[in-house]
């Protein structure tokens, strides 16, 4: 069953530092 | 042992923590000045994919402690998929600057600068054969063995170029400072994967062992036992494998992952395998006294610390071979309060262990449930697969430990219908090895 939880972790992860970089760019241009 | 809620989080926040270095690192320092959001959001994630591309290296690197806390199959599929997504991240990155500023198509111009388009063409190339090798392996017919060499030097090409990219390109990493945390993060990669392909065999060396004696155990079905040379062996725990290297050297081609079957306290290293790709189809030609390497023990295919309730499995075909250590183990340690088995093969031969399985049910703790695909007529036992009808009449439901092992097929259709009965995952425990 870990498997599914893994994928789908790496995911919510993976996600999660794709809207680092929208932050990160958000931050970039905005200030 | 299992990781907890606890551990999870500190893992994946550290995780997290690591994945986003560079983009700390891209905003700390000397300030620069804004280039609009397209082009900062593709820089971003060319940033974040090249970290998670790093950490691919420390999922992979099998260690046994955090092997033993997640399970290896588990880290693989989170390797796996991270890896995906990078990729995306990664091929995402040009696109999205060359949309947003079509003068970066310069980049990969070779009339611009020769030796920067060959580069990275050459990191696409390799990006995308990275992944096609890895999703497309069977297909294209690579070998296990050339599929795992050819990963690292790719990974370690996709890297290393990255790194060069990102120094070269130096906007937001032209300090001293950012150069040397790069360097050290990508040389950090780099040394896992030396360290688990040619330090960890160079160890291996000094530990070597040979194949005491190869028997048959039923249709194409062997008994491995292996015995340490000149060194005490290796511990392990009841339900963990071992990578096997049948050969004269550690850095031999060849390694494969196979559970132990023997209990611990028997003091015995035996591997049950069963005969079905190029490699295990000699198995039972092996020689006595043949050289092998063990690398291990892996896997968190293991009773808990405290296990609740009654021990419950559930094993098809060659799967039943943990089952088999851990049972094994019980018995030698005088029996557990309660277990049971499910023990599911296609044919009555291909129940391995079953005699010893039913000495355990005469014994009166195990309760031992054959359950057979093709059943001869005066079959007493169960027929039919691990479907749902043998699932609801055999499979008691309570706050029990239930330990899966077999096909991959069997397995999402038992943790399948564990979880839809309400089991807790964290009480769901199974292994999977055929995921690359």
């Amino acid at each position: 069953m870990r498997h599914v939880y893994a994928r789908r972790i790496a995911t919510a992860i993976a996600a999660l530092l794709a809207l680092g970089a929208v932050l990160f760019a958000y931050l970039r241009t905005a200030l | 042992v299992r990781a907890s809620p606890r551990d999870l989080t500190f893992a994946l926040g550290g995780y997290s923590a690591l994945a986003l270095i560079p983009l700390a690192l891209a905003a700390a320092g000397e300030p620069r000045p804004p280039r609009g959001f397209w082009i900062e959001f593709g820089v971003g994630l060319g940033f974040v994919g090249l970290a998670m591309l790093g950490l691919q290296f420390a999922l992979t690197a099998r260690f046994g402690q955090i092997s033993l806390h997640f399970g290896q199959d588990t880290l693989l599929h989170f390797h796996r998929r991270v890896g995906l997504i990078a990729t995306g991240f990664l091929l995402a990155h040009p696109l999205i600057l060359f949309v947003a500023e079509p003068a970066y198509l310069s980049y990969l111009d070779p009339r611009d600068s020769a030796v920067r388009a060959l580069a990275l063409w050459a990191l696409i190339a390799m990006l995308v054969a990275l992944i096609a090798t890895t999703v497309w392996r069977r297909p294209m017919g690579i070998a296990y063995e050339w599929w795992r060499a050819g990963h690292g030097l790719l990974a370690v090409g996709v890297v290393f170029v990255g790194l060069v990219h990102v120094l070269r390109v130096g906007w937001y990493v032209s300090e001293p400072w950012k150069q040397l945390v790069w360097t050290g993060m990508t040389g950090a990669a780099i040394v896992l994967l030396l360290w688990a392909r040619v330090m960890r065999p160079l160890q291996m060396r000094k530990r070597p062992y040979r194949v005491r004696q190869v028997r048959p155990e039923g249709p194409r079905l062997w008994t491995v036992e292996a015995e340490p040379v000149g060194h005490e062996g290796l511990r392990f725990r009841a339900g963990q494998y071992c990578w096997l290297t049948f050969a004269h050297t550690p850095f031999a081609i060849q390694q494969h992952p196979f559970s132990l079957s023997s209990a611990p306290s028997s003091g015995r290293l035996e591997f049950t395998i069963k005969e079905v790709g190029d490699f295990t189809r000699g198995v039972g030609g092996i020689p006595a006294g043949s050289p092998l390497f063990l690398e291990g023990p892996y896997g968190s295919f293991v009773l808990p610390e405290e296990p609740r309730g009654e021990l419950i499995f559930v094993g098809g075909g060659v799967g039943i071979t943990p089952v088999a250590s851990i049972l094994r183990e019980l018995r030698a340690r005088g029996g557990f309060r309660r277990a049971r088995l499910l023990h599911g093969a296609a044919v009555a031969e291909g129940l391995l262990f079953r005699e010893e399985f039913e000495a355990m049910q005469r014994e009166g703790w195990l309760t031992y449930v054959p359950v057979l695909e093709r059943a001869p007529r005066d079959w007493q036992g169960v027929r039919g697969t691990f479907d749902d009808a043998v699932l609801d009449s055999h499979l008691p439901l309570g706050d029990n430990e239930y330990f899966v092992c077999g096909p991959e097929g069997m397995l999402d259709a038992v943790e399948g219908w564990l979880v839809a009965k309400g089991i807790s995952a964290l009480h769901v425990h199974g292994e999977r090895f055929h995921i690359a």
